[in-house]
C-alpha cells in the first residue's frame, strides 16, 4: 500500500482548472519533491491530500484512507505544514506547542514530553518563552514543523517550506528533513528551489497546468537526454580546440554546441551510449587528441525546462480532461 | 515544563488557549483595570454624601451602568474579530487539523469571552456587599438584573462571534450596530424614567408575569445565540460536514414549542405570531442563505434512510436549495397555526407587518440566487439586496411625506416592505393592502421554489455518486 495514492484528481474553481487529472503514488518511507511553476497546481493537490480541501473529481488517499470519506482519520496520519501559516498574539513558542498538542488529545505527562522531544528535535528549546509573533521567518518555520510532529504523523506534507528562509535557516531545515526521512517517515515536499530537493528527494514529480509531466528520480533525470533526445558532452583535446568543431560539422549526428578553453560541448542526437563510444572512436580515428571526454549532468532546472518543452511540444502525451462536471462547482465553489 | 499543570487538561484546549490569550491582551487589562477605578471613585465619592438612601440608589446606578456598558457593549465587541483573525491569520487550518472540530473551536471562543465577563461580574460583589449596607437595595431584582445582563452580554458575544466568521468587514458591521443601539439605551433604562428601582422591583420575582418574562427571554436569548454560533460553525467547518441539518430540526422543535404556546390560553393575538416571527426568522435567514455545496458524504446518512430519508433530504439537505423548501414549510405551519389558534379576528394592519416582513427577507433571497457568483458570499449578496430594498422603501416613505402622492408606494409594492409605510399611512385600505401582500409575497415564494427546484436537478450527480458509495464495498 502507498503512503500517498492520487488517482485522476481533478479540481477545478469555476472555469479554472487548478488540478487537472493528476494520478500518482508515493511509497511508504520515501521523500518525494512536487515540482512546478506558481499556480501549477501544487498548493491545491497538498491541500486536498491534507483534506483542507475537496477535489471535484477524483479520489486522493493517504495510507490507503479516502481523503474525503475519512477526513478525521486522514488527519491522525498527516503532519501539514502550508508555506504561510500565522502565529497567535499573546502566546509563547511553550504556550504555542502546548495548546496544539492539547488540541491533538495529549495529556498530562505524555504532552508534556511530547512537547520536549519537539522541541529538542527542532532546537526551539532556548525559545521557549520567546513570544511566537516576534520570531524569525527560519524559526517560525521550526515552530511550524515542530507543530507539525507533534501527533508523530506517518507523512509529512510541506508546502514550500524553505519559502523565504535565509540560507542558514533553509541548511537547518533541510537537515531537519533528511533526519526525519532516516525516521522512516514519508515526506511530500513542494519547493521551487529544484537543486535542493534533487538532494533531498528519492522521486520527483513534475506539474505543470495542473497536471503531472514528470515522476521520477532525480538522478535519471539529471542523466536524462533533452527535449530533442540529444546528449552533451564535454570534449578536451590537446591542442587546437578549433579542431572539435571543425571536426563536428562533418558529422551527421553530432553538433557543436558551445565552446571551451581546451575543446568544448558537443551534442549527440542518440541516448544510446554504444553511438557515443562510436562517436569518440571516430574522433581519435580522425587524429583528435582526445584527453577528456565525459556525459554532463543536467541540472534539474534544464530538465524540468526540457520537460516542459516537452509537454509543449506535444511530445508527451498527456490525456484530456472530461467536460466540466456538474458536481455543484459549476456555480458552487468556494 | 512546570508551569504546564495538569489541572488544565480538564479544561477544553480552545478555552485554555483562549484565556492565556484573552487575559495577557491589553484590551481586557485596560478593560479591567478601568471598571475597578471608576467603581472606587464612584463608591468614595457617594459613600461621602450625607443622604445614605440616596447614595446607595446612586451606586446601584453606577454599577449597573459600568457593568452595562462593560458586559454589554466591550466584551462582546471583543469577538469582532474571534474567528475572521484565525481565518485571515492561517491558523485556522492548523486547528481544523486537530482534533478540535468546528464546534469545539467556536464555542471555545465564545465561553473564553463569557468567562471572562463573568470575573469581571466575581468582581463587583464586593462592591454589592457595600452598597448593601447603605439601604433601599432591592436584593433578589438587583441580583436577576445583573444575571440578565450577564446572560445578554452572552448572547451578544455568541453573536458577534459567530458572526465574526464573514470575512467581509461589512458583514461583521450588522452585529456591530446591534450591539452600539443596545449600548446607547443602557443610560436610558438606568438613569431615565424610573431608574434601575423599577426594573428591579419588576424582577424581584413577586409579580408572576415576571417569572414568564424572564422563561420568554432566556428561551429566545438561549436560540439566538445557538443561531449565532451555529453560523459561526458552519462558516469554518469544512465543507464534508453537515452543519445544517440539525440546527434546523432545533428551529423546527422551537417553532413547535412556538405553536404549542399559540394554543395556550397566555397566547394574544399579538404575542402568538411575535414568537412565530421571532423564532422562525433566525432560522429562514440562515436558511435561505446558506451556500449550497453539497458533497456525497453529507448525501450518503440520508440515503441510508430510504424513502423517509429522501423526503427529508428536501428539507434537511444543507444549501439555500433545501432552505427554501424548510421556509416554505416554516411558514405553511405558521400560517396554519395563526389561522386557528387566533379565534378573534386578526386585525389586518397586524397581519400587513408580518407578512411584509416576510417577504422582506424572502425578495432578497430570490434576488440572490440570480445574483451570486460566488456561493460564499450569498449571505454578503442577500445583505446588500435586504439593505437597497429597505432603502427603498425608506426613500419612498420620505417622498410620501412630502408629496402625498399613493402612487409611488403602489409602483414598489414588488418589494414587500414597501407594505410597512403604506399600512401606516392608507390603514383605511388595509384589506386591500392585505391581499396585495399576500399575492406579492406568494410570488416570491412561487419564484424562489421554482429556483431551488432547478437547483435541486444539478444535485443529481452528487447524490448518484453517494448512492455509488453506498453501494460499493468498504474500503
Amino acid at each position: 500500500m502507498s503512503a500517498l495514492k492520487v488517482n485522476n484528481l481533478y479540481r477545478y474553481f469555476g472555469p479554472l482548472q487548478a488540478v487537472n487529472g493528476v494520478t500518482f503514488e508515493i511509497p511508504h518511507g520515501s521523500v518525494c519533491g512536487f515540482v512546478g511553476a506558481n499556480g501549477a497546481g501544487k498548493t491545491t493537490t497538498m491541500r486536498i491530500l491534507a483534506t483542507l480541501d475537496y477535489p471535484t473529481l477524483g479520489h486522493a488517499e493517504v495510507c490507503g484512507i479516502n481523503v474525503m470519506h475519512h477526513p478525521s482519520e486522514v488527519r491522525r496520519l498527516i503532519g501539514w505544514m502550508p508555506d504561510h501559516f500565522g502565529n497567535y498574539d499573546n502566546m509563547t513558542v511553550l504556550e504555542y506547542l502546548d495548546f496544539y498538542a492539547r488540541a491533538l488529545g495529549y495529556k498530562g505527562k505524555e504532552r508534556r514530553q511530547r512537547i520536549e522531544e519537539v522541541m529538542e528535535f527542532t532546537d526551539l528549546i532556548p525559545l521557549a518563552e520567546r513570544f511566537s509573533n516576534k520570531l524569525s521567518k527560519g524559526m517560525t518555520q521550526r515552530l511550524g514543523l515542530g507543530r507539525a510532529l507533534l501527533h508523530d504523523p506517518q507523512v509529512l506534507i510541506m508546502d514550500e517550506p524553505a519559502a523565504g528562509l535565509d540560507p542558514k535557516a533553509r541548511v537547518e531545515l533541510k537537515h531537519l528533513i533528511r533526519v526525519l526521512a532516516k525516521e522512516g517517515k514519508t515526506i511530500f515536499i513542494s519547493s521551487h528551489i529544484l537543486s535542493e530537493l534533487g538532494e533531498m528527494c528519492d522521486s520527483l514529480l513534475f506539474i505543470n497546468n495542473g497536471r503531472i509531466v514528470h515522476h521520477g528520480d532525480s538522478e535519471s533525470l539529471k542523466r536524462g537526454s533533452d527535449t530533442y533526445g540529444g546528449v552533451l558532452y564535454d570534449v578536451q583535446v590537446d591542442g587546437d580546440a578549433q579542431a572539435v568543431s571543425d571536426w563536428c560539422i562533418l558529422q551527421a549526428n553530432v553538433e557543436f554546441m558551445e565552446a571551451r578553453k581546451h575543446g568544448g560541448r558537443i551534442r549527440i542526437d542518440t541516448q544510446d551510449p554504444t553511438k557515443a563510444a562510436d562517436v569518440l572512436a571516430r574522433m581519435v580515428k580522425d587524429g583528435l587528441r582526445i584527453v577528456e571526454y565525459h556525459r554532463e549532468q543536467r541540472n534539474l532546472e534544464d530538465a524540468f525546462i526540457d520537460i516542459l518543452g516537452r509537454v509543449n511540444s506535444g511530445q508527451e502525451a498527456i490525456a484530456t480532461p472530461p467536460p466540466l462536471p456538474t458536481v455543484a462547482d459549476q456555480n458552487l465553489l468556494s | 515544563m512546570q508551569i504546564l499543570s495538569d489541572f488544565s487538561d480538564h479544561i477544553p484546549p480552545m478555552l485554555v488557549k483562549e484565556l492565556r490569550q484573552g487575559l495577557r491582551a491589553k484590551a481586557f487589562v485596560i478593560q479591567f483595570l478601568l471598571f475597578q477605578s471608576l467603581m472606587l471613585i464612584f463608591l468614595l465619592s457617594a459613600s461621602s454624601g450625607a443622604d445614605a438612601e440616596g447614595a446607595g440608589t446612586f451606586i446601584s446606578g453606577v454599577i449597573f451602568f459600568i457593568f452595562g456598558i462593560t458586559a454589554i457593549f466591550l466584551q462582546p465587541m471583543r469577538g469582532t474579530t474571534a474567528l475572521s483573525a484565525e481565518i485571515t491569520g492561517n491558523t485556522m487550518e492548523m486547528i481544523v487539523l486537530t482534533r478540535l472540530n468546528s464546534t469545539r473551536i467556536v464555542l471555545g471562543k465564545w465561553f473564553s469571552i463569557v468567562s471572562q465577563t463573568a470575573l469581571v461580574l466575581v468582581t463587583i460583589i464586593p462592591y454589592m456587599i457595600l452598597r448593601y449596607f447603605f439601604g433601599g437595595m432591592n436584593i433578589v431584582g438587583e441580583m436577576v438584573m445583573l444575571l440578565m445582563i450577564f446572560f445578554t452580554s452572552a448572547v451578544l458575544s455568541a453573536l458577534m462571534v459567530g458572526l465574526s466568521a464573514r470575512a467581509n468587514r461589512f458583514m461583521r458591521l450588522v452585529p456591530i450596530a446591534i450591539i452600539v443601539l443596545l449600548a446607547t439605551s443602557i443610560p436610558r433604562i438606568i438613569f431615565g424614567g424610573g431608574g434601575i428601582s423599577s426594573f428591579a422591583s419588576f424582577f424581584s420575582m413577586q409579580d408572576p408575569a415576571a417569572y414568564g418574562v424572564l422563561a420568554a427571554y432566556v428561551l429566545l436569548g438561549g436560540y439566538f445565540a445557538w443561531c449565532a454560533l451555529n453560523q459561526g460553525i458552519a462558516a469554518i467547518a469544512p465543507t464534508a460536514e453537515n452543519h445544517s441539518t440539525i440546527p434546523r430540526l432545533v428551529a423546527l422543535v422551537m417553532f413547535a414549542l412556538a405553536v404549542i404556546f399559540s394554543f395556550t390560553s397566555w397566547a394574544t393575538p399579538l404575542s402568538s405570531p411575535i414568537f412565530l416571527c421571532l423564532i422562525g426568522g433566525p432560522a429562514i435567514l440562515v436558511a435561505l442563505t446558506e451556500p449550497s455545496l453539497l458533497l456525497p458524504p453529507i448525501c450518503a446518512p440520508f440515503l441510508k434512510r430510504g424513502v423517509p430519508g429522501r423526503i427529508a433530504s428536501v428539507f434537511l439537505y444543507p444549501g439555500w436549495p433545501a432552505g427554501v423548501f424548510f421556509t416554505a414549510l416554516l411558514i405553511f405551519i405558521g400560517v396554519v397555526t395563526v389561522v386557528l389558534s387566533i379565534t378573534a379576528p386578526q386585525p389586518e394592519d397586524q397581519s400587513v407587518v408580518f407578512l411584509s416582513l416576510l417577504g422582506s427577507l424572502l425578495l432578497p433571497a430570490l434576488l440572490a440566487t440570480f445574483f451570486t457568483k460566488i456561493e460564499t458570499k450569498r449571505f454578503s449578496v442577500f445583505i446588500l439586496f435586504l439593505l437597497a430594498t429597505g432603502l427603498i422603501t425608506i426613500l419612498a416613505a420620505t417622498f410620501l411625506n412630502i408629496w402625498h402622492e399613493e402612487k409611488i408606494l403602489w409602483a414598489l409594492i414588488w418589494n414587500p416592505s414597501i407594505f410597512l409605510p403604506l399600512i401606516e399611512e392608507y390603514g383605511s385600505e388595509s384589506e386591500k393592502i392585505l391581499n396585495a401582500v399576500i399575492i406579492v409575497d406568494a410570488v416570491i415564494l412561487a419564484g424562489l421554489l421554482i429556483r431551488a427546484g432547478q437547483a435541486f436537478r444539478s444535485y443529481q450527480p452528487i447524490i448518484a455518486e453517494a448512492e455509488l458509495s453506498l453501494n460499493a464495498p468498504h474500503e
